[in-house]
């Protein structure tokens, strides 16, 4: 498989590391071209610091020529006609032999610098000290200092062969400078992420090598758990939804563990929060999609995989994050409500019709999706009591869900005066999920099939909920890949991906 | 203490307390009150988090004049009065009367920079309660929890659901009275109150905490007793409270409210140093930023935030701080106990600096590749870039590596005291053997000497009596000769004679005066027994802090640069200085010089 760098970088599971080609997208003004970077938060001890593109080091060849690149998921081959240069990673550090000069325009941020230690050249920024050290070849810096504005001025870094090789290694690292021990030199390094690619595939529903990929090059740590971001070059946000969603694509044992992840973020109330990015939280509740991925990978005896210990954490951790939403936002007759039309995860597309605190039939459909998984859970966990009170929430919430089917349609009711309105196409369909269990599940698949363009994400979730969706959807990405990947570089989409193929 | 018309408006400070979130301004454009919080750590001029206060009455807007004190903000119209009083807790009472309504409206503080403060607001729901919670995402969530009256909203939506304008209006019940409690929130709220203490009740405690907190320091040298009053009010205005969902494990003293509302570093043993009148209280200060301490490297956060540490660092300065303490209030607070818990976590952030700012001679030398290590942040000893090998820092390493031998001392461990001291020692000859040119304490870049002229060369003269007297008296007569570094305000970060003298609006310590020099510099002096010369450096700058405020530093002059007559540029706003906000640091520096070193200096 040979990875597009214009579209998705090149990287790796957990890895911050990224080489991509700058297109600049959106217009901002950032020179185009072939950059190393980091899948980072830029901070200084000040903080504001500006936005900026994940690539910080601008890299030509070291007569300023431009490189060509050939790329994989384990390896990138770049050539000009001063020679060649192979680059791989393995965790922290990027690793790179070849016959090619270097030449490495660093752009850095308020108080930022770089300077030459005896570990090589560092890059001081903010938690961050990235390190170039050369193995082999030689090395310069040319760099001065703005000593108002606080950083290094335009430094270039540029490293040249010695006896024809070069050989370097660059750090991702930590103001503690912790250097772990890495494959002995970039084919190793090679070989060791095809092998850990290669497993990633086997904890795959799918088999899309480029759907496989996206999801693999997305996962960082946050917080202590693997989860995927937003997007590694731009938006490295974990949004919690994403992550449920993402679980999809995932075999049971690998699909309770993300979900666990997620709930780990939970406020000691019990409300996951909508993202993680670094140490920032955003405090607002994520849609409660839990059950949806955990309903999936439990059935037909899949919840038999994951580990007792495993799924005993689980179901405390669901537990918890199921009874903020009855503490918070459930009303004395039982139904949930949204407090804030944000909290369905689709804000900004279909809205509430009344806007918020409404009750909506996706609610109903998440909240009885994760009441069916905490069941599953308390049944091999061996808890009958708690398995038939979850038994019991799953059925008010059907009830509910089938109070709000009038007419051939959903409608969202406020939970302020029970005023009713037609429910927006986009969540009135979602129910399709349930499969038999939706009222009217014929009516709702014709629905969604004549439903016209949605919002990609909707859309794939919805084609989730029947086979002859899943393969519609997944016969329309076969003509235009681009149309169900998001321009091959949405992993919640590759996910989704991944998913239909099993459903179809 | 700041009101409208009186000498310090709230154009100049911030309107604030002990504990509280909240904080007041008066928007130096609009003069109208706006509140935010602290705990997101936004910068004003991009903080969306931040609300217009108007006043109402019978429909009609009516402007108010306001006056704060410990207790509580009045806000007066013709009408009657609204009343704001901030909490200890995570809440802020709202008392009206006459009828009278307060409307909140997100709004930017510099309407020309085109932000849509509304456009962070993510929703405000009325809930079944009665109550109206308002959530701005990163920046935190209000509920208002009426008592009396009741939120009439009016907002605008964008056609995607967003923000494009949002106005809170609390009103009068049947009555004409309001009464609301406003509780903030970073993540989420607690359990609220069934009850809420008396307003009375409220306001008396902020009264309380102030006259208990101003006993930390030491009595003011005659004729400053109103820098006194409002430097203490800084301090505890900007000390935190413990917990309530944030990371402070015990209180703090934050840097400002407007921009950097964190707790720094070396700033908390600044406030230790000042407050000789607790010194017990004084060495807690100096050992809070020990609570956030990486236990594997050592190292020390630069700041902490209300939910994060920020992982750069600030200079070693707790050892100079210990010796100060124990230099003008004796030892007595330094119990063995004390010493066995501060004397592993001192170690370990000795060796944090010598394992990973070393300068490779095998030594206690120390070299950095950033500003803020140093504290010099845009000081021309950094002129040729990095790495430098600094004096200034290698003298906060002896009194560290000092600081640490005494409190292995006190807890018994008198061979590890020996080798601490002997380090210390050998590092003081080393400072003085290779870095003294017979004139000034000098930086290296590669090897090479910095040509500066910065009043950080002269930093080591905190170490006081450790030094030769000939380098004590040349330091001396270098600080207070007129025109160089002495100015009539007191001490410039730059020498005037230096043609790369720099006190623009953005500088710190390119040319200003500013506080923390005059506080190294003095009690340094001080400490070296030039106790006159430091109390005459102390009182022009505390005289200028009197008259202009506690804000970190001021420009020595504002017309021209003598060394070169180029015109000084120095913007207007956003505050009532000259871009700088009334600052923690500042007051906690004028406070050591006016309760410690003009006194003493004068007496002598």
């Amino acid at each position: 498989m040979q990875l597009d760098l214009k579209k998705l970088a090149f990287g790796q599971y957990l890895s911050r590391h990224l080489l991509f080609e700058e297109a600049d997208p959106l217009g901002r003004g950032w020179e185009k071209g072939l950059y190393l970077g980091l899948a980072s938060e830029s901070s200084s001890m000040f903080a504001g610091a500006s936005a900026r593109s994940a690539g910080f080091i601008r890299l030509k060849d070291a007569s300023g020529g431009e490189f060509s690149a050939e790329a994989g998921p384990a390896s990138v081959l770049l050539t000009s006609p001063q020679g060649e240069v192979k680059l791989a990673i393995d965790g922290p550090a990027l690793l790179l032999k070849g016959t090619a000069g270097l030449s490495m325009v660093v752009r850095l941020g308020f108080g930022e610098t770089v300077s030459r230690t005896k570990r090589g050249y560092e890059l001081n920024m903010g938690p961050t000290r990235y390190i170039i050290a050369v193995q082999k070849g030689k090395a310069d810096l040319e760099v001065g200092w703005d000593l108002v504005g606080l950083h290094s001025t335009d430094p270039v870094i540029t490293l040249t062969p010695e006896d024809g090789v070069l050989e370097a290694v660059f750090w991702d690292s930590t103001t503690a400078y912790d250097l772990p021990e890495i494959a002995p030199d970039v084919d190793a390094a090679a070989k060791k992420a095809e092998t850990a690619f290669q497993d990633f595939l086997g904890r795959l529903k799918g088999k899309n090598e480029l759907f496989a990929y996206v999801l693999w090059l997305n996962f960082q740590t946050r917080k202590g758990a693997a989860l995927l971001t937003a997007n590694k070059i731009g938006d490295i946000r974990a949004v919690s939804m994403e992550q449920a969603i993402a679980a999809l694509a995932l075999k049971a044992p690998e699909a309770a563990e993300l979900v666990s992840a997620v709930l780990g973020l939970m406020t000691p109330g019990g409300m996951v929060p909508a993202w993680v990015k670094g140490d920032t939280v955003l405090p607002e509740s994520a849609p409660p999609l839990w059950g949806l991925p955990l309903c999936r990978a439990f059935a037909g005896g899949g919840i038999d995989a994951v580990p007792a210990e495993k799924l005993a954490a689980l179901y405390a951790l669901l537990d918890k994050a199921v009874g903020w939403w009855v503490k918070n936002r459930s009303l004395p007759e039982g139904a949930f409500f949204y407090a804030y039309p944000h909290e369905s995860g689709f804000d900004g597309k279909p809205a509430l019709p009344m806007g918020a605190p409404a009750v909506s039939p996706d609610l109903c459909l998440w909240m009885a999706l994760n009441a069916r998984a905490l069941e599953s859970m308390a049944v091999k966990l061996g808890l009958s009591k708690e398995a038939e009170n979850w038994a019991a929430l799953a059925q008010g919430q059907l009830e509910c869900l089938a109070s709000l089917w009038k007419d051939g349609g959903f409608v969202c009711r406020s939970a302020v005066d029970g005023a009713e309105a037609a429910c927006p196409a986009g969540l009135g369909l979602l129910p399709l999920l349930l499969g038999d269990a939706a009222p009217d599940c014929a009516a709702l698949e014709k629905a969604a099939g004549d439903a016209g363009k949605l919002d990609a994400l909707l859309s794939a979730l919805i084609a989730l909920g029947s086979p002859a969706l899943a393969e519609k959807a997944l016969a329309a990405g076969a003509e235009k890949p681009d149309a169900l990947s998001g321009g091959a570089c949405s992993p919640v989409l590759c996910a989704l991906g991944l998913a239909l193929e099993e459903r179809s | 203490m700041f009101g409208s018309g009186t000498k310090f408006d709230l154009t100049h400070a911030v309107y604030a307390r002990e504990g509280s979130a909240f904080f007041l301004i008066e928007n130096y454009y609009s003069h109208l009150l706006q509140l935010s919080s602290y705990k997101p750590g936004a910068w004003m001029d991009s903080n969306p988090f931040l609300f217009s206060l108007r006043t109402w009455a019978g429909g009609r807007e009516v402007s108010y004049s306001y006056r704060g004190d410990p207790g509580s903000i009045l806000l007066t119209v013709p009408q009657g009065q609204v009343e704001m009083i901030f909490t200890y807790d995570e809440y802020m009472r709202v008392l009206g009367c006459g009828g009278l309504s307060l409307s909140l409206e997100a709004a930017p503080y510099k309407p020309q920079t085109g932000l849509n403060a509304a456009g962070a607001c993510h929703g405000v729901v009325q809930l079944p309660d009665g109550s109206t919670e308002v959530t701005y995402g990163t920046y935190g969530k209000l509920r208002f929890r009426p008592l009396k009256g009741s939120v009439k909203l009016q907002s605008v939506l964008n056609p995607d659901g967003s923000f494009q304008s949002l106005l809170l209006c609390l009103q009068p019940d049947g009555n004409g009275e309001l009464d609301f409690a406003v509780h903030e929130a970073m993540t989420e709220f607690g359990d609220f109150p069934e009850a809420y203490p008396d307003p009375a009740v409220l306001r008396q405690d902020g009264f309380d905490r102030f006259e208990e907190f101003k006993k930390v320091y030491r009595k003011p040298a005659k004729g400053f007793e109103e820098l006194f009053e409002y430097a203490a009010h800084t301090c505890w205005a900007r000390r935190t409270k413990p917990g309530a969902g944030g990371i402070y494990q015990s209180p703090m003293i934050l840097m400002h409210y407007e921009y950097l509302g964190e707790a720094f570093s070396w700033q908390q043993s600044y406030h230790g140093m000042s407050m000789m009148g607790d010194p017990a209280e004084g060495w807690r200060m100096i050992c809070t930023m020990f609570e956030y301490q990486n236990p594997r490297t050592g190292q020390l956060p630069g700041n902490v935030g209300f939910l994060s540490c920020n992982a750069g660092i600030q200079p070693p300065i707790q050892g100079f701080a210990l010796d100060w303490l124990i230099q003008k209030c004796g030892d007595s607070f330094l119990t063995e106990a004390e010493c066995a818990k501060m004397y592993p976590k001192f170690a370990k952030w000795a060796e944090f600096w010598v394992t990973y700012r070393s300068a490779g001679r095998g030594d206690d030398v120390t070299m950095i590749d950033s500003p803020n290590d140093s504290g010099w942040d845009d000081a021309t000893i950094f002129k040729d870039g990095f790495p430098t090998v600094n004096p200034d820092l290698i003298a906060f390493m002896i009194d560290l590596l000092w600081a640490t031998g005494r409190l292995a001392e006190g807890c018994g461990k008198t061979e590890e005291a020996e080798s601490w001291y002997a380090r210390s020692d050998k590092l003081l000859k080393t400072l003085i053997e290779e870095f003294w040119d017979g004139d000034k304490f000098v930086t290296y870049h590669n090897g090479k000497p910095v040509d500066s002229l910065s009043v950080a060369s002269y930093q080591p003269i905190l170490l006081g009596k450790k030094l030769p007297q000939k380098i004590i008296d040349r330091i001396a007569q270098q600080l207070t000769e007129e025109g160089h570094f002495l100015t009539e305000i007191g001490l410039a970060s730059e020498s005037l004679r230096s043609a790369d003298s720099n006190y623009g609006t953005s500088t710190f310590v390119h040319g200003r005066v500013v506080a923390p020099v005059q506080a190294f510099m003095c009690c340094g002096l001080n400490l070296a027994g030039k106790k006159k010369e430091a109390a005459l450096i102390a009182r022009r700058f505390a005289q200028v802090s009197q008259e202009r405020g506690c804000i970190l530093g001021f420009p020595p002059r504002t017309d021209v640069y003598p060394a070169t007559g180029k015109p000084v540029y120095i913007a207007p706003g956003p505050v009532a200085s000259d871009g700088w906000p009334w600052s923690g640091w500042n007051a906690c520096n004028c406070l050591t010089l006016i309760t410690q070193v003009i006194p003493e200096g004068e007496e002598e």
